[in-house]
């Protein structure tokens, strides 16, 4: 699915300001185009077909009662639902935390050392200047970054699995993040 | 020297909520704080136009069919099947808020509604087809009026007066069979109406015996599939006056003043 | 009081700089140095520049704040968003009023103040601050305050950096309104305004403490 065009992400920013309105019709488009994106995020954080199947279910109910507070000056519908279904994989993440943690054989799957985009997946301009500040960041910090991202991993966790001081793991990330801000803003 | 005035956008706190990092507890925190104070929501907002496009790197993956009935089934959406083409009185919503004033006023609509000539073609609709309830809060108020049809399957939930609810909840409705436990119908709205799609068990223990409650819930439900919160309205549900009796409305579609005690909303 | 100009520096062309850090890092980098990042951060939006800062000054920011007792999360915040200041507000750095340590320094501290002051337990101050505001017209001296509160007050006063001691003289002293003072020091009325509110704040500090 390739959100990339504005035209598609318009159509889509109606789809959802309509379901804001009670327009069921709507909602099922809205559903039918966005949710394999979303699938494949809750997917990618959860690594467990279930508890993603559960937590893309969560976001769409989420998404028909507060469509109506979206708001298309502030995020486009796809960041919109996007960063929905994130907060609710990473609540979930923090929920199950302990078991996680507990279950090495889980870890072990999380790093992704290939963080090259899908096969014929369309990128974003946002994606390519992201991806240019991102290579800026030292080897190590950059992977940080993204394994906080695609995992919902806390900084404790963080620093377990990169086996650093939680401090070291905590000036990574702020570093990275810093640098991506002035890099992002130019 | 002076400080420059600061948009909040330096917070990295905020950067560190989008990119997941913080634990339960201070997230917590920072949803709270977006919630309340639009500086902490434009810069997550911020972050989160920085940083989303990071998923443009994962790959679709197209979900079971069963999400979508799942998520259909739980929020009680028509059916397509199910759709009533048919635009009349019952989808006029604005006439239902407007009819909220009280249960015998729906009762007298629907009175109207059944002996009305209709433009169709379906057979005379039977006049048991309807019953009403009135949802009484504690302090006697009316909270909701609900109507339902059986023929078609469906309940309309209407406000009276909109109920204050903290954040984070909603008023969920239950029927209550005789001597049963609670059956949820469904999440409802507190300031405009609701229509929800009544499934064959719920249909079948419809009636007279059977009253209409409802709790405060987390606003996805309760999560137990009992209400967990407090009961803030209930109601007998009744069959509504049959169509064969005095029709309290005149031709013209003004209605009279309902001869219930409820006050106007 | 850091007029957003100008005496900045030549920028140092793009090639030249990696080598002037190269042969920076066999000695301590001095304030010279540091102004030079700071004007290519400043004039060409130098990332490279801003993170060499960024490196060496967070760990010292947060010793800094450490050591005014301000608690280990809060001062982690704190160097973030001084950071931050500094990228966003760099033109306002002037190398000929103050070296960048001081400058950072300042900015840290300023926003500590500003996050005390966004806590419940400032609310005393504020109310010091509320009161003071409103005898605008300089009337502290002829308040009914006692002579032992006098002296404090003087004293604290003294111990001010020279020109928040000054700025209070003015405004209470000498009765002067925030812009005639403006005019006199030739200082923009919103850093009088400001200077002014942060000298009472430590006034009420140490008055309290006297106390």
């Amino acid at each position: 699915m390739s959100v990339s065009s504005p035209a598609e992400r318009d159509e889509l920013n109606q789809l959802l300001q309509q379901t804001g309105r009670n327009d069921q019709k709507a909602f099922a488009e809205l559903y039918k185009r966005t949710s394999s994106k979303l699938f494949g995020v809750c997917l990618r954080m959860l690594r467990d077909r279930g508890e993603a199947e559960e937590v893309l279910q969560e976001t769409y109910t989420t998404v028909w009662r507060r469509a109506d507070s979206f708001d298309a000056s502030r995020a486009s519908a796809i960041t919109w639902l996007v960063t929905l279904s994130r907060n609710k994989a990473i609540d979930r993440l923090r929920q199950h935390r302990e078991e996680l943690l507990d279950d090495p054989s889980r870890l072990d799957e999380t790093v992704d050392d290939q963080p090259t985009p899908a096969a014929g997946a369309e990128t974003s301009q946002e994606y390519l200047r992201l991806q240019q500040c991102l290579d800026e960041l030292e080897p190590q910090q950059q992977s940080s970054v993204r394994e906080a991202f695609f995992t919902g991993a806390t900084y404790n966790e963080l620093a377990t699995r990169c086996k650093v001081p939680l401090g070291t793991m905590k000036s990574w990330i702020r570093r990275s993040l810093m640098q991506l801000r002035t890099c992002l803003d130019q | 020297m002076n400080t420059p005035i600061e948009d909040g956008n330096n917070h990295l706190r905020y950067a560190e909520y989008v990119l997941g990092v913080l634990d339960a507890d201070t997230r917590a925190e920072v949803a709270h704080e977006v919630l309340v104070s639009g500086e902490a929501a434009t810069a997550v907002a911020l972050w989160q136009r920085r940083l989303m496009p990071l998923t443009d790197t994962i790959g679709d993956v197209t979900p079971a069919p069963y999400v979508w009935a799942r998520i259909h089934d739980a929020l009680q959406l028509d059916a397509p099947a199910r759709v009533a083409p048919r635009k009349g009185l019952w989808d006029n919503l604005q006439l239902w808020h407007w009819l909220g004033i009280g249960a015998s006023a729906v009762a007298v609509a629907l009175l109207v509604v059944v002996s009305l000539p209709r433009p169709t073609t379906t057979p005379t609709v039977v006049n048991a087809g309807y019953m009403a309830a009135t949802i009484q809060q504690d302090n006697g108020s009316t909270g909701w009026t609900a109507t339902m049809d059986l023929q078609h399957a469906r309940m309309v939930v209407v406000p009276a007066t909109p109920v204050a609810f903290e954040q984070g909840r909603a008023p969920e409705l239950w029927l209550i069979p005789a001597g049963g436990k609670p059956i949820s119908v469904g999440m409802i709205a507190r300031d405009k109406p609701t229509t929800l799609a009544l499934d064959p068990a719920l249909l079948a223990r419809l009636g007279p015996t059977a009253a209409l409650a409802v709790s405060v819930e987390p606003v996805g439900g309760s999560p137990t599939g009992q209400p967990t919160g407090a009961v803030i309205a209930k109601g007998a549900i009744d069959a509504a006056p049959d169509a064969g009796g005095k029709v309290a409305m005149a031709g013209d579609g003004q209605a009279d003043r309902p001869r219930d005690q409820s006050s106007p909303a | 009081m850091m007029s957003p100009d100008r005496t900045v520096p030549e920028v140092v062309p793009f090639g030249a700089k990696r080598s002037v850090t190269h042969a920076i890092n066999t000695t301590p980098p001095d304030a010279h140095y540091w102004s030079t990042q700071m004007s290519a951060v400043s004039t060409q939006r130098d990332r490279a520049s801003f993170m060499r800062i960024y490196d060496h000054f967070a760990p010292r920011l947060q010793r800094y704040l450490r050591n005014l007792g301000v608690p280990d999360s809060v001062a982690d915040e704190l160097v973030q968003e001084a950071l931050l200041t500094l990228w966003r507000k760099a033109a306002m750095f002037d190398p000929a009023r103050a070296s960048l340590a001081t400058w950072l320094y300042r900015v840290a501290r300023n926003l500590y103040i500003d996050h005390v002051r966004r806590e419940p337990h400032w609310l005393p101050i504020q109310e010091g601050l509320d009161r003071l505001d409103h005898a605008e017209s300089g009337r502290l001296d002829s308040q009914p305050e006692s002579s032992l509160d006098q002296d404090i007050l003087k004293q604290a006063i003294d111990r001010l950096p020279p020109v928040q001691a000054k700025l209070v003289r003015m405004c209470y002293l000498e009765s002067k309104s925030h812009s005639e003072i403006s005019a006199e020091l030739a200082m923009p009325l919103g850093s009088v305004k400001s200077s002014l509110r942060r000298a009472f704040a430590k006034l009420q500090g140490s008055m309290r403490a006297q106390r």
